[in-house]
């Protein structure tokens, strides 16, 4: 069992941390298009929000805030590995490919938002809390069984963390070596219930220990510090077989959903200083600073995720409903022939 | 040779994992073991520690791990160790299992078998004579089945391991080894999930299924010297139903009783029930009756038998509705 402390790389004005080395520059290059996709994501959650408060979108769960920690865990796997997210993670299914307006699909209350055709061996979004891991496990059970050299990654929230299913799947996981990061986006809210009640651990990272498992806790507000993390552990599964547990560490600025009013809990002071940690705020900085991101950009990147937004809310809005027989087609032979 | 019912599980089981090489079995003690009723003997030695998995006793995990299996190519056979302990599992089964085809309009289903003993009469523990069918085939998306005899269990599960979606695999632990026959390993022409007719008669018609039918062909031997002829149906499949069998059966004997394990309220027998009084309303002349267990815990092992019908409770039903 390896513990480290929380892992950063890049301080709050996007200072490079004397210890740390960048490795090449093609690292940078990868940071600067997981941060597209991160503000992509961000536009993505307000013009979900809107269509909310408007009345053209159900119940929509953003990720403000968050996503640095899904960006460049999406970014990072490779086409045929497998992602199984839970249900904030719109910045990992964005740069997996999936387009804008499957995510108001599916929070607008159309099953064609999972078909997923973009990576058809991804999981869907998954509600239930944590009954992602076994599912994940037995991925990666299937994809080690069939000698494929894939790995499984895994997303859920700090909630998850207290149910038997994470714990049941680590455990296996172990067992079997199986090629699996799990990643833990600890924003610290499962709704209304903050961390303190939620785990009297130090780390959630420390709930690897129980199974055998590696586990990192890292500042999920730090782009470099997520992408080297990430990609150690994705190495671990993928060339060795070991499971990893990553504690991505943040903040939910958000609402839990556009259900919630965290107001009604939430600690002003807490949430301006939590702003104030905004993870594509210290990412420009960081890119600036290496000549890898311009002032220009900022515009340019924030227009271009606009329209791609703006396209997929029209696309969206046009889409007509299913079939009311595709209500009957999916469940196999259910009906008595003659009643 | 005559063979009983765990072993013709047991040769079905080995029959898919050599036809099928992405069939794998998951379950606590399945493996050198052989499972806690030795349905699994000899499987691991045979086909390997990959193929047949012992697992933790982690339900829910066993589920799950179906359904991230099942979607990604392979076939799981999943045994749980008695039903009364499938309910962690329930969260995985209904909430994925069961609705993962559903919402990915089709993109991703869940091939798999769910393998568990269920039903009282052994004299067993508490906790390990649980008949919950009911929870299951309420269910939509779940294909919930029951053999009743060594060839039908050895057909039934061949089928449900290439079932295209989850199956609910019932195993009735009460018969497991008093049932003997000849296995005959031929597919038959019709579905072995079809219901079929046990017993032709023309009195009332009996719908049973597992442990039950065995008592109800008892019970019916002692009706026929009374010159009471029952038509006794094995259902087979509790979800979907199929009761085209049954419907034809009560519009020619105009009488129906249903006998099942499972405590009466909410229980299968009011599905069939309704639906035979719906569509078999102007052929009946007596109420449709059921026979089930009362709507109460069931007993530990002492008081086991005035829990389930009993053979006599079966006759003197039967003759009821007859004079009815």
């Amino acid at each position: 069992m390896t513990y480290q402390h929380q892992f950063s790389c890049i301080n709050q004005l996007g200072v490079l941390k004397q210890t740390v080395s960048l490795d090449t520059k093609a690292c940078l290059n990868d940071l600067k298009d997981i941060l597209k996709y991160m503000i992509l994501s961000n536009v993505l959650d307000k013009k979900c929000i809107a269509l909310q408060r408007t009345g053209r979108l159900g119940t929509f769960a953003a990720s403000t805030g968050q996503e640095a920690i899904f960006a460049t865990a999406g970014y990072l796997l490779d086409d045929q590995d497998v992602y199984v997210p839970y249900y904030r993670d719109q910045a990992a299914l964005l740069a997996r490919g999936l387009a804008a307006d499957k995510v108001m699909s599916y929070w607008g209350g159309d099953e064609r938002g999972n078909d997923f055709s973009h990576q058809p061996q991804d999981m869907p979004y998954c509600v239930p809390i944590a009954t992602q891991c076994p599912h994940a496990v037995g991925i990666a059970y299937a994809l080690k069984y069939t000698q494929q050299n894939n790995v499984v990654l895994v997303t859920l929230g700090d909630g998850a963390t207290s149910k038997g299913d994470f714990y049941e799947s680590m455990n296996f996981s172990k067992i079997h070596n199986l090629p699996i990061i799990y990643l833990i986006n600890n924003n610290q809210w499962a709704i209304s219930v903050p961390i303190n009640l939620q785990s009297g651990n130090q780390a959630l990272s420390q709930k690897g220990l129980s199974a055998g498992i590696d586990g990192y806790s890292v500042d999920g507000n730090d782009i470099l510090a997520l992408y080297q993390c990430l990609k150690h552990a994705i190495k671990q599964a993928r060339e060795h077989n070991q499971p990893q547990l990553i504690e991505a560490v943040t903040y939910r600025i958000c609402d839990h959903t556009t259900a919630d009013d965290a107001s009604r809990y939430t600690c002003p002071e807490t949430h301006t200083h939590a702003t104030s940690l905004d993870p594509i705020k210290r990412a420009k900085l960081f890119l600036k600073q290496q000549d890898h991101w311009h002032d220009d950009e900022d515009l340019k990147h924030q227009e271009n995720s606009q329209k791609i937004v703006q396209a997929a809310a029209e696309k969206y809005l046009n889409t007509e409903t299913q079939p009311i027989t595709s209500l009957y087609q999916y469940h196999g032979t259910q009906e008595d022939t003659t009643t | 040779m005559t063979i009983d019912i765990v072993t013709a599980i047991n040769l079905a089981l080995s029959q898919t994992l050599q036809n099928s090489a992405n069939t794998v079995l998951l379950g606590q003690d399945i493996g050198k073991c052989g499972g806690v009723f030795r349905v699994t003997e000899g499987l691991q030695t045979k086909f390997g520690t990959k193929r047949v998995i012992d697992t933790p006793i982690s339900e829910s995990l066993l589920a799950g791990m179906a359904v991230g299996m099942s979607t990604h190519g392979l076939r799981p056979i999943v045994e749980f160790q008695f039903m009364g302990f499938l309910y962690p599992a329930l969260d995985q089964i209904i909430n994925h299992l069961a609705r993962m085809k559903n919402r990915t309009r089709g993109r991703l289903s869940c091939p798999s078998v769910l393998r568990m003993p269920y039903g009282g009469g052994i004299g067993a523990p508490e906790h390990h004579s649980e008949s919950t069918e009911a929870l299951l085939a309420h269910i939509p998306g779940l294909k919930v089945v029951v053999p009743s005899t060594p060839t039908q269990a050895y057909h039934l599960l061949i089928e449900a391991a290439n079932c295209n979606d989850p199956v609910i695999f019932l195993e009735p632990k009460r018969i497991y080894r008093s049932v003997r026959e000849k296995l005959d390993t031929e597919p038959t022409a019709t579905s072995a999930s079809q219901p079929r007719v046990v017993i032709p008669g023309n009195d009332l018609t009996i719908i049973a299924w597992g442990a039950m039918l065995h008592d109800t062909i008892e019970a019916s031997k002692q009706l026929n010297r009374q010159g009471i002829y029952p038509e006794i149906i094995d259902l087979v499949t509790l979800s979907p139903l199929n009761l085209t069998l049954a419907y034809e059966s009560v519009s020619k004997t105009n009488r129906c009783l249903i006998i099942h394990e499972a405590c009466e309220s909410f229980g299968v027998g009011a599905e069939v029930g309704y639906r035979i009084f719906d569509h078999c309303f102007n052929y009946l002349e007596a109420p449709v009756k059921r026979l089930c267990s009362p709507d109460i815990t069931i007993p530990y092992s002492k008081m086991e038998h005035h829990y389930y019908p009993q053979i006599n409770d079966i006759i003197q039903t039967s003759q009821a509705l007859v004079e009815y």
